[in-house]
Parts: C-alpha cells; sequence; structure tokens
C-alpha cells in the first residue's frame, strides 16, 4: 500500500530509532495518527527540545542541558572519588544501584583504533585536567570486562600513573548474584577464579 | 568439506555492534585467510556467546552464505586458540589485529601466518619485553604478503650483505647501497632535514643480517628492526595513520 507522502515519510523517519523495524514503523505511525494525535504532538515537541538542546556536561561528559549535570552539580557528592565509565546507560546503571557516591567521567565509548575511536575521541586529556584541578584521591575504572574496555582502563591508569597520591582501582570480575557455576560462561569462571580474593 | 558442515579454527580480530543485538566480527582462519560475517543475537542479554566475539578469542566456526558478509551460524570456544591479554600485551594485541584488518583481503589464506599470529598472542602475554614477539611477528606478516625483500641479500646484486657496511632500505627497491655519507649528493635525493643514518633510512649490514635469520639478541637489533618494520609497513599502509600506534605514547 503506498502512504501520502507525509506519513510514508513519517514511517521511514521512525525506522531510525533502534529496534524499529518497517512494520513496527507503520504501526506506530498509524497508531499515532488514529488514536493518540496530541500525544504524537507532544513526543514531536519532546524530541525536539532534547535534540536541540542536550549537550555534555563540562565536568564529567554526560548529557545535560546545563553546563553541569545534575550529579556534578549536586553538593552532596563525594569529590574526591570518580568513577569512569564508557556510556551514560553506565552511570545509570551504577546509580540505580545506590551504593556509589562519587562522581563520574563518561567516557562515551573506549577504546578501538579499528572503528577510529582513540584517547582524543574519549577526552582522556579532559579528565586528566579534572584529576589535577580537583582533588580526587581515588579512580575507580568501570569500563566494560571487554578486551577494548580493559585496554581502555588500561592506558588511562598508565596515563595518571604520574599523579601523586591517587589510587587507581579496578571494578572486579565474577560470576552474577545468584547465578550457578554450573551455566557460567567459560571466560567469566576463568576470570572470576583467577581474580578470586581471601576470606 | 565447506565451512557449513564442518567447524573452522579462528580467532576473533574485530567485532562491532550490528543492528539491535548482532554483531558484525572479522575473523582470522589458517584455510580461508581473514573472513568477515554477522553473528546474530549475539548481543542480547540472554546470550551465552557474548565472550566468543571479543579479540584474542580462539573459537571454532560454522559459516554460511554466497557474498563477502557470510552469517556465522555455529560459534564454539577453542580453547587452545584462546588467549586473554591484559594491559600493555592487549594494546599490543590491538596493533597487530589492526594491522592484520589493515593489510589482508578477506579471503585470501595464509596458513603460515596464522601460525606466527596465534604464537605471537601467546608470547605476548608472558613477555616481560613485548617488542620481540611484534618484530617478529610484523616481519613475519611483510614476508607472508611478499611486501618484505629477503633481508640478508642486496636486492639489485642478490649478493650477501656485509656485516660492517651501511645499507639503505628502500621500500620499493629494497636493500640498496647507501650513499658513501649522509646528505651527500648521490641521486638519491635526501630530505632536507635529515642529519644521519637512521633517519635516511640506512641500517648497518649487521642488523640486516640479524632480522633476517631472527636472531634479536645484539643490543641495538631490536632498536634497528623495530625502524625497519615501522618504514616497511608504511609503505603498505599509505597516507591512513594506525589509530593504535596513538597508544603507546
Amino acid at each position: 500500500m503506498k502512504f501520502s507522502l507525509a506519513l510514508g515519510e513519517l514511517v521511514e523517519a521512525l525506522q531510525i530509532l533502534p529496534g524499529v523495524g518497517p512494520k513496527s514503523a507503520q504501526r506506530i505511525a498509524l497508531n499515532l495518527l488514529e488514536r493518540n494525535r496530541d500525544q504524537g504532538l507532544y513526543l514531536a515537541s519532546k524530541i525536539e527540545s532534547a535534540m536541540t538542546r542536550v549537550t555534555h556536561c563540562s565536568q564529567c561528559r554526560n548529557y545535560t542541558e546545563e553546563t553541569l549535570c545534575v550529579i556534578c552539580a549536586s553538593k552532596t557528592r563525594n569529590e574526591s572519588l570518580l568513577c569512569v565509565v564508557e556510556t551514560p546507560s553506565d552511570v545509570m546503571a551504577i546509580e540505580q544501584t545506590g551504593s556509589f557516591t562519587g562522581l563520574y567521567f563518561v567516557l562515551m565509548g573506549h577504546l578501538s583504533p579499528l572503528d577510529g575511536v582513540g584517547p582524543e575521541q574519549l577526552g582522556i586529556s579532559q579528565l586528566k585536567e579534572t584529576v589535577e584541578q580537583r582533588s580526587v584521591s581515588e579512580i575507580i575504572l568501570a569500563t566494560n570486562p571487554t578486551v577494548e574496555g580493559e585496554a581502555t582502563a588500561h592506558y588511562i591508569a598508565e596515563q595518571l600513573s604520574s599523579q601523586d597520591g591517587l589510587k587507581l582501582t579496578r571494578i572486579a570480575y565474577g560470576v552474577a548474584m545468584g547465578g550457578e557455576l554450573e551455566y557460567t560462561d567459560d571466560n567469566t569462571l576463568a576470570r572470576a577464579l583467577e581474580g578470586r580474593r581471601a576470606l | 568439506m565447506h565451512p557449513s558442515e564442518v567447524f573452522v579454527d579462528a580467532v576473533v580480530l574485530h567485532s562491532r555492534p550490528y543492528q539491535e543485538d548482532s554483531a558484525l566480527c572479522e575473523l582470522f582462519t589458517a584455510q580461508y585467510g581473514r573472513v568477515a560475517g554477522v553473528v546474530k543475537k549475539v548481543r542480547g542479554p540472554k546470550s551465552t556467546k557474548k565472550s566468543l566475539i571479543q579479540p584474542f578469542q580462539g573459537i571454532s566456526v560454522k559459516w554460511c552464505g554466497r557474498g563477502e558478509l557470510k552469517s556465522f551460524t555455529q560459534l564454539e570456544a577453542q580453547p587452545e586458540l584462546s588467549v586473554f591479554l591484559q594491559g600493555k600485551a592487549a594494546l599490543c594485541g590491538l596493533y597487530i589485529n589492526e594491522l592484520m584488518v589493515r593489510l589482508l583481503t578477506h579471503f585470501d589464506p595464509y596458513p603460515k601466518l596464522f601460525g606466527h599470529y596465534v604464537r605471537c598472542l601467546f608470547e605476548l602475554k608472558d613477555a616481560d619485553n613485548v617488542e620481540l614477539p611484534l618484530r617478529v611477528f610484523e616481519n613475519a606478516l611483510l614476508q607472508a604478503l611478499g611486501y618484505a625483500p629477503d633481508w640478508s641479500c642486496h636486492s639489485h646484486t642478490g649478493a650477501p650483505l656485509v656485516a660492517s657496511e651501511w645499507y639503505l632500505f628502500d621500500p620499493l627497491q629494497g636493500i640498496i647501497d647507501a650513499p658513501s655519507s649522509p646528505g651527500s649528493s648521490v641521486d638519491l635525493a635526501l630530505p632536507p632535514e635529515v642529519t644521519g643514518r637512521s633517519e635516511a633510512g640506512q641500517f648497518m649490514g649487521a642488523s640486516l643480517i640479524a632480522v633476517a635469520a631472527g636472531d634479536y639478541s645484539e643490543q641495538g637489533t631490536l632498536r634497528d628492526a623495530k625502524r625497519l618494520m615501522r618504514m616497511a609497513l608504511g609503505a603498505q599502509l599509505g597516507d591512513k595513520p594506525l589509530l593504535s600506534r596513538m597508544l603507546f605514547v
């Protein structure tokens, strides 16, 4: 079936969303037109506002429309602890645990020479400046437990190793909580054994 | 037997996210050389195969598809080929993987190079000095691709090199006579910034003979080999620099 020009363009535009193919795009577009026009306009205005206003926090590089994000601007956070993560969704994941009170630095990716991502794209020089200017006592390198994530953590640790009195730590590997060894994949189990600790 | 029926041993060179939960992977195999393809549903929350698409992971794989981009249908761990590189060794591993992807074309088999590649990864894991396995591998890669001359012979005359003589390496001509003194007006016009023999791409015969023999015991051979490999690889890599080299500054 041929859509009208505007509807066709909407169906095509919706397909830029992750996980949305032609069928879903058509379903969403028709649903908005038939039943949810007000909500559709609301969605359009919110997308426009976020796309034009949201930039990076000047301190941690997380997304925000202010100069500083909510976490960096908070007076109650522990400024001497800095957690380095790959993406904003990693910040959200750690925030959900409620067990971290320090500040973050978001790399927006990991070192991947074959994808054209080097130290410059990750803002490593900005991280170095941040550490030099503020009284950070510990940096937790919480990049993903992938080869590239490990390499990124190692590179950052090397770059910051000259800072006096700075403690550099890496998040632990292990078996998932409530998991069973039998169903844990070989590599995770091998790392968990390697990283065992005394009781 | 076709790889859709029998498992092929491979090492993962690189993988990147593709669509919602799939990945685009570059593999290096002994029989087929570099192979690219898609692994479906490998990145989803329930997937237990995520660790199998990490660089340096050894796997057994089956694939299908007629085009250059295959569909990897089955993946199993191959522990004998797997190395877990950490720290500097991982950065070095990313460097050799970048070299492989930049220089090898798809479906061009190099069975010997596969052995060198796997050995290099294992040596990087335990190496005190990462330079040695890197130089050995770079040389093996250049030899396999046919981009390196016989380091122990004069490329024009075929005569064995004299250890105490200076020679010039030119990526197009190979090992040739060095101008009598640096900066002299021989027709091989040297750039004005050249101040010494090293900067002019010149090497002692002894170093070249040692590289040809794979003997890095003499002090200075590793340093010269690094310079030599950089020149030889640089000529093949063209204008686009290797990003992984920036990680060693």
